[in-house]
């Protein structure tokens, strides 16, 4: 393969020539713009059916070489509508162009390739950054969050910074990973590395508003080019580049705001609390006025001088405020274009000591070396510093938790002395005697990561015809971890405090050489080829030390204490693959494509090293028909279909191997050898053969216009982790569930659905314009077939997997309210009783945390400068667990509660929910939550509808810019998360913790806030 | 110009090609070849299979205690979960010693097969012994699978003769995984016997009662096939056997007759590490437990009303000190303390540097005695009995008929794990303590058979359970 690629690069190369004319003219002329008369550097103006064209030079000239008869010049440039002029006797051709309002020209960059959307077979959805510009999100994940159908993007934490979940087109693996595989500038980046002080997002090196534009390849024909980790989706991110425009354009951007928590819960105060305690003893037959009794402990409800109170909630919440400053400049000539960013971002976050701080610089670099040669750089370089709080942390001392849960009579502070006090005062045992505000002040939890995400690339073109071009990516990232909890919190004082710090770097590279053929024949004919190699290895590795007993709590370097543990880790891969791509379509109107992938990859065994994988697609532009020409309102009409096989990957490094380790304990004074893994050398990709239908339109002069995708994803040969035969005499499960098991490819999920994106102009009369755009995504998730013989898969007595449900659902107890007569909470037996004492048998599956609708509204209203933005997103037909009510809404122990839990059953005939108030929750021994499993009590319906962002802005007219020396002058005001329509329990219904990327709990996670900024644009 | 420009991207794209390599290495653990790679290697490997027999899975603590609370040695006096279903012989209840086994099992495959190729470093004598002791150990987890889960030749209930599948070659990837039927007893016996009698061969003869016999040996291969030769009713190679042990290595019982708290003090760990008759003893150190959940499930823990923190839920049955107090000369009867709850057996002290840490002896050379006694019968087995009882302080002498044989082997290896197997071996009902409310379970009862686990039954084709589970 190599020999080859290398014998046909040099035999294209020899037949590099230009094309003679017999007799030759020479036609000029210049290009301006139709919007404000201003030349247009950079248009292509091509001889129709041949390569030979030139380029609009900074005046917006051009001139070129023609056959003495005929001819047709076409103009072409990104962003603005391609026109075709018949040169007819012309020597002098002008031309107005005209931005592209139209859909028709928009290109897809697909990776190695861009590809025009028009000519496009595959399912693709676009974002550009004039949709997202401004928003004030640290990562473009969030930044595009119900922008693109069949994308489902949610925040996994209201953290600053913090994890988002991308699902593309359903889940479709199970025990492998379902994240999408994302390409900025080329650069295929890792999804691990960052820090785990804080919710880290691999994103975050990027800053938003230096991106172009963002592709997300949906199908198989749009994303089998790459192969093995395409099943999951891919996003190519570009970021932005020069322009030949002469002068260097400078855009200064500053954003202020606050954000805001907003829907938390109403907790009681310390009268209520102790109430509550005092009602919880009455109940269980004790006196609360006893010795030791809730009087003394919480104080006497009737006497408020026997209690402080302290508000937690608002202690551990605040407004918190975040800052953006951005800079840009680009410009360039002929030869030489740039693009120069940087950024500071400095975001508080909603919980007090948790924030966000980021420097991004950005140079992108492009040079045409010759008339053949052109190089290509895109450098970044982030330092990220994140202050964390437990980010989704299942500590019920977390903020999270603890904010809701502490007890309202124990004060955090002595407001005598100022000091931070025990908790709780009264020194009964509660969250682990953690005073949380004590902890967030005093603890450290800094995670500080330095990161590159660069490549660097060049392209010849050998003839008119063919190019070749190469590209290295690296994305590099060194973090540093400091987790310091001082001896001067009561909890850690017995070790002496401890000091831990962890050292990361995760290296990926990748590289690529691809050769580009293009050429139409007979006018009709369109023909684009391209073959490709690509080779790839990251390696991630850490060191860790940890050290306690420290003589000060002042001290924070290890070598103050003693050492205490040291530790560390090393993972790679590698993978490697060869690619080719055929596209073809007569005359713009059958269209056909076919990609195929040869993958080897480190993580299979050797007998199932390599993988093929492929997709075909066809389309027909039936707006191009002879029989269409009546139909002047239709200005494209699509359809298209296509098929393709796609692999996952995401396993474990070293899957493979058998390897050996020491076993517990020792013998006669020596180590002891086991193996921990054995190897499968038969694993292999798991296998996703997907199918899409599609229709593009767009009609009445390109004011409506849409993209309708039915589709159908089979995950096969899925990665699991199946029990093997024990008396094969090896243990491969994890250190206290000794059951042997491997990683195997076995069973089946079945994702389908229809995304629907529709947009247009509404209305547009006089200077008042209304754009809007839609998008819709049905999805239906379904396990179709599982290891064996058996359709269930359990987690001890729970079943996890089921054939015939989706791959994540909620198997609870039905609860049915609480006994009228007696307090006591009840649920129904699986075959339809009540009971009050119910099993694991009684379960069922009640709901499923994947939405089965999900999309986006945008709104654009502008009239003459002012400009209104209104975006709303949704997702329906998903639930949550509400796993924080399990503490807070507890019917007994020493968590502060909900305030709703005032309406707990009090004396026969209560109608209520809320069971019996008792000292432990149990009554007559059962406890009333049927914590075991569960029950519908706290499963919440997770449907929402959220006006996201609203931004109004306004734009300074041109002509007073011009009398100050500005290109442009806007300001704006923004809001986000500004209204929510929802069932939801809980606080955010966005904001769920994670199980495969949809979320099923609610407890310990991190909600987001309500954002206001204003903010002011500036263009030199 | 061009020229140099296109050597600069022909060099650029070699470069990139020249990229091709897929072998990765997992830094955090040691691959098979180097694992595998000296007679060092494999001495760890052994070492971790001689670990797994203090397990308490298996001698640690299972294979002491149930096999005498399954019968009528023990009773059960505090009720933590543990042993509840054993005591009663509740159905799904008994010894499970399958999976741990398995993985021992293959350690010693891999010592017995792969050891001599000539890629492994290390010298041929070195290698004879560490294959020999691979072989012993593998007899030895087969004889405890087969005498778990089957019936032994001769005494099969509906003529069920299956033991345990005869898994003998080593699992090094998942593709060596065979799912194999469970092979006959017969079969199982025999590969036993064939090990036992390939390490007699390669083992060396240890000093008893020294840390020597932390490892194997040629007589404890030896006591250990006169033992597989009882059991399979084979009297004349057992006796045989038996006798060798006796006269083998010049040992010889500890002689109470001389001193009288003699025997009392062979389980004092503090002072004897190494029980004197121990021909094979498994050595417990500090690493080998992690935390409290060694000292809770030490036998210690288990059998004695100890200060620092013992559960003590099993004293000796009724049935066993009314036994014992037949002959009011034996010194074993002093080997129990009156608590509260009950009296404890002074057995498993647990006195080691570690506390409620010690030593478990696995073949003691008074089996031997008692093996003897049984094989020859009465009559020519008189004198192994009566030796035995002397040294115990037993002045009058007895004919070693089979009951008075069995009767002194309950006594001499009481919380030792015998008692079940003694039982079964023969073919006798067991007998259960008053105290456990139960009668007696019949021999032909299914549940003298455990179940083989469910999992395991889910996951083959060819396995088939014990009558009566399904």
């Amino acid at each position: 393969m190599k020999k080859f690629l290398l014998l046909s690069f040099m035999l294209m190369s020899t037949f590099a020539s230009g094309n003679l004319w017999a007799q030759e003219r020479t036609v000029s002329g210049k290009v301006t713009s139709v919007e404000d008369g201003s030349s247009l550097p950079g248009v292509n103006v091509i001889l129709k059916g041949t390569t030979s064209g030139a380029v609009t030079d900074i005046d917006g000239n051009y001139n070129l070489t023609v056959p003495s008869e005929g001819g047709t010049l076409v103009f072409s440039f990104i962003g603005l509508a391609s026109e075709e002029v018949d040169i007819g006797a012309r020597s002098v051709i002008d031309l107005s162009m005209s931005p592209d309002v139209q859909q028709l020209s928009e290109v897809i960059v697909t990776g190695y390739s861009n590809e025009l959307k028009r000519k496009l077979t595959g399912s693709a959805a676009s974002v550009k950054a004039e949709e997202i510009e401004y928003l004030p999100m640290q990562s473009l994940d969030r930044a595009i969050q119900g922008r693109a159908a069949g994308t489902q993007i949610s925040a996994a934490t209201g953290q600053p910074g913090g994890a988002v979940n991308i699902r593309i087109r359903g889940i479709g693996s199970i025990n492998s990973g379902n994240d999408p595989l994302i390409i900025i500038d080329g650069v295929q980046v890792a999804s691990l590395g960052g820090t785990t002080q804080a919710s880290q997002n691999p994103l975050n090196s990027i800053n938003p508003n230096d991106i172009e534009s963002i592709d997300i390849l949906k199908d198989a024909a749009a994303s089998a080019i790459y192969g093995a980790q395409a099943a999951n989706g891919v996003i190519v991110v570009t970021t932005k580049s020069g322009n030949k425009g002469g002068q260097t354009k400078i855009d200064i951007t500053y954003q202020e705001g606050i954000n805001e928590p907003f829907n938390l819960y109403d907790v009681l105060n310390a009268q209520q609390y102790a109430d509550v305690r005092a009602q919880q003893e009455i109940n269980s037959g004790l006196d609360p006025a006893r010795a030791g009794g809730s009087f003394e402990l919480f104080g006497d409800p009737s006497d408020p001088s026997t209690f402080d109170n302290q508000d937690w909630v608002d202690l551990m919440f605040q407004d918190a405020r975040f800052r953006t400053i951005d800079l840009s400049m680009n410009g360039g000539n002929d030869k030489t274009t740039f693009f120069f960013g940087a950024s500071y971002n400095l975001n508080e976050g909603q919980i007090i000591e948790s924030e966000f701080e980021r420097f991004t610089g950005r140079l992108n670099l492009s040079h045409r070396a010759t008339d053949n040669l052109s190089l290509n750089a895109k450098l970044s370089i982030t330092h990220l510093k994140q202050f964390g709080t437990i980010s989704n942390g299942n500590f019920v001392n977390g903020p999270f938790i603890g904010a809701f849960s502490s007890i309202p009579s124990s004060l955090a502070v002595n407001p005598e002395t100022g000091e931070f006090n025990p908790y709780p005062t009264n020194g009964i045992n509660h969250l682990f005697g953690y005073n949380i505000f004590h902890g967030v002040n005093e603890e450290i939890r800094e995670g500080r990561t330095f990161q590159t995400v660069s490549s660097v690339g060049a392209t010849y073109q050998i003839i008119p015809s063919l190019s070749i071009s190469g590209l290295v990516g690296i994305d590099l990232s060194m973090n540093r971890d400091d987790n310091n909890r001082p001896r001067s919190i009561p909890v850690f004082a017995g070790e002496g405090g401890s000091v831990f710090i962890n050292n990361r770097r995760t290296l990926n590279v990748n590289g690529n050489v691809n050769l580009n053929y293009n050429k139409t024949w007979n006018e009709v004919h369109n023909f684009k080829a391209l073959i490709g190699y690509e080779y790839k290895f990251e390696e991630r590795e850490g060191a860790n030390l940890r050290a306690n007993q420290f003589s000060n709590a002042f001290f924070r370097l290890p070598g103050d204490g003693l050492p205490d543990d040291v530790g560390g880790f090393f993972q790679e891969y590698k993978r490697l693959g060869f690619f080719g791509k055929v596209d073809y379509d007569y005359n713009d109107r059958y269209l056909a494509s076919f990609t195929l992938r040869r993958d080897g990859h480190s993580r299979f065994g050797s007998k199932n090293q390599y993988g093929t994988f492929y997709a075909g697609s066809v389309g027909w532009r039936i707006s191009e028909e002879s029989f269409m020409s009546g139909l002047d309102f239709v200005n494209d009409l699509k359809i298209r279909a296509s098929y393709g096989v796609l692999g996952n990957a995401e396993i474990g490094n070293f899957e493979t191997l058998t390897s050996f380790s020491n076993a517990t304990g020792q013998y006669a004074a020596q180590t002891t050898l086991t193996i921990d893994q054995l190897g499968n050398d038969e694993i292999t990709w798991e296998e996703e053969e997907a199918i899409n239908l599609g229709i593009d339109f767009s009609v009445l002069n390109d004011r409506v216009y849409g993209t309708i995708d039915v589709w159908r994803t089979n995950n096969n040969e899925l990665l699991f982790d199946v029990p093997f035969l024990q008396s094969g005499g090896v243990n491969s499960g994890t250190a206290g569930d000794p059951e042997a098991s491997i990683v195997q490819n076995v069973g089946s999920v079945r994702n389908q659905g229809i995304d629907i994106e529709v947009g247009g102009v509404v209305m547009d009369k006089g200077d008042f314009k209304w754009n809007s755009s839609f998008n819709l995504s049905f999805l239906e998730n379904e396990v179709t077939d599982l290891t064996g013989e058996s359709d269930t898969i359990f987690d001890g007595s729970i079943p996890t997997l089921i054939v015939g449900q989706p791959v994540s659902f909620f198997y609870l107890l039905d609860y049915a309210g609480v006994n009228p007569a007696n307090g006591r909470a009840m649920t129904r037996t699986a075959d339809g009783g009540l009971t009050y004492n119910p099993g694991f048998e009684d379960g069922r599956v009640v709901g499923d945390p994947i939405p089965n609708q999900f999309g986006g509204w945008t709104n654009t209203f502008t009239y003459k400068g002012i400009t209104l933005d209104i975006f709303f997103q949704f997702q329906l037909g998903n639930e949550s667990f509400l796993g924080d009510l399990y503490n807070i809404l507890d019917n007994g122990g020493n968590d502060n509660r909900r305030t709703d839990i005032l309406n707990s059953w009090d004396e026969p005939g209560d109608l209520t929910n809320y069971p019996q108030l008792t000292t432990n929750g149990n009554i007559l021994g059962v406890d009333q939550e049927f914590g075991f499993i569960g029950s519908t009590r706290f499963l919440s319906d997770a449907s929402y509808v959220r006006l996201k962002t609203l931004t109004l802005s306004y734009d300074f007219p041109k002509s007073i810019l011009e009398k100050v020396g500005l290109r442009n002058f806007r300001v704006f005001a923004q809001g986000v998360n500004l209204i929510t329509w929802t069932e939801f329990d809980g606080i955010d219904p966005e904001v769920v913790a994670n199980n495969n990327g949809t979320g099923t709990s609610s407890f310990g996670t991190f909600p987001l806030g309500r954002m206001y900024s204003i903010g002011v644009n500036l263009g030199l | 110009m061009k020229s140099i420009k296109l050597i600069i991207i022909l060099i650029s794209s070699a470069f990139i090609f020249g990229c091709d390599d897929l072998d990765v290495v997992d830094k955090s653990a040691l691959p098979t070849d180097v694992a595998l790679q000296d007679v060092q290697g494999y001495q760890t490997v052994l070492n971790s299979a001689y670990e797994s027999v203090n397990d308490f899975g298996y001698y640690g603590q299972t294979m002491m205690i149930g096999p005498e609370i399954l019968a009528d040695n023990m009773e059960l006096i505090q009720l933590t979960g543990r042993y509840e279903l054993e005591y009663v012989n509740a159905v799904n209840s008994g010894i499970n010693i399958w999976f741990n086994r398995y993985i021992a099992i293959n350690e010693c495959n891999i010592i017995i097969e792969t050891i001599d190729d000539e890629s492994v470093a290390g010298s041929v004598d070195e290698k004879a012994r560490l294959r020999g002791e691979a072989l012993f150990l593998r007899a030895l987890f087969y004889h405890d699978l087969a005498r778990v889960y089957g019936y032994e030749p001769g005494r099969e209930v509906d003529n069920f003769n299956l033991a345990v599948p005869l898994v003998v070659t080593p699992t090094l990837g998942l593709t060596d995984i065979e799912d194999l039927p469970r092979a006959s007893n017969v079969e199982v016996y025999t590969q036993i016997k064939a090990d036992l009698n390939a390490a007699i061969g390669l083992l060396q003869d240890v000093t008893p009662g020294t840390t020597e016999t932390r490892f194997a040996s040629r007589n404890a291969a030896r006591l250990l096939l006169a033992r597989v030769h009882l059991y399979e009713g084979d009297d004349t190679q057992a006796a045989a056997f038996a006798q060798q042990v006796i006269i083998g290595d010049g040992s010889d019982l500890v002689q109470d007759s001389l001193n009288l708290n003699l025997y009392f003090d062979s389980f004092n760990d503090a002072s004897l590490p190494f029980h004197p008759e121990s021909l094979f003893e498994s050595e417990l150190q500090g690493p080998d437990w992690s935390g409290v959940d060694g000292a809770n499930n030490s036998l210690h823990s288990l059998l004695m009303n100890d200060g620092g923190g013992s559960q003590f839920i099993i004293s000796p049955s009724a049935e066993l000190i009314a036994e014992i107090e037949t002959e009011s000369e034996d010194v074993r009867r002093d080997l129990f303390n009156v608590e509260t709850l009950g009296l404890e057996y002074n057995k498993w002290r647990g006195a080691s540097s570690v506390p409620f840490q010690e030593n478990i002896p696995i073949l003691r050379l008074s089996e031997a005695y008692l093996i003897a006694a049984e094989a020859l019968g009465p009559g020519p087995g008189d004198a192994f009995l009566n030796a035995l009882r002397l040294e115990r302080g037993i002045t009058t002498e007895v004919p070693a008929t089979l009951d008075n044989v069995l009767r002194e082997k309950r006594i001499e290896f009481m919380a030792e794990g015998h008692r079940w197997f003694d039982l079964k071996r023969n073919g006798f009902d067991i007998p259960k303590p008053a105290a456990s409310g139960e009668t007696s379970l019949l021999y032909t009862d299914f549940r003298i058979l455990p179940r083989i686990p469910q999992s395991e039954i889910n996951l083959s084709d060819q396995l088939v359970n014990n009558p009566g589970y399904n």
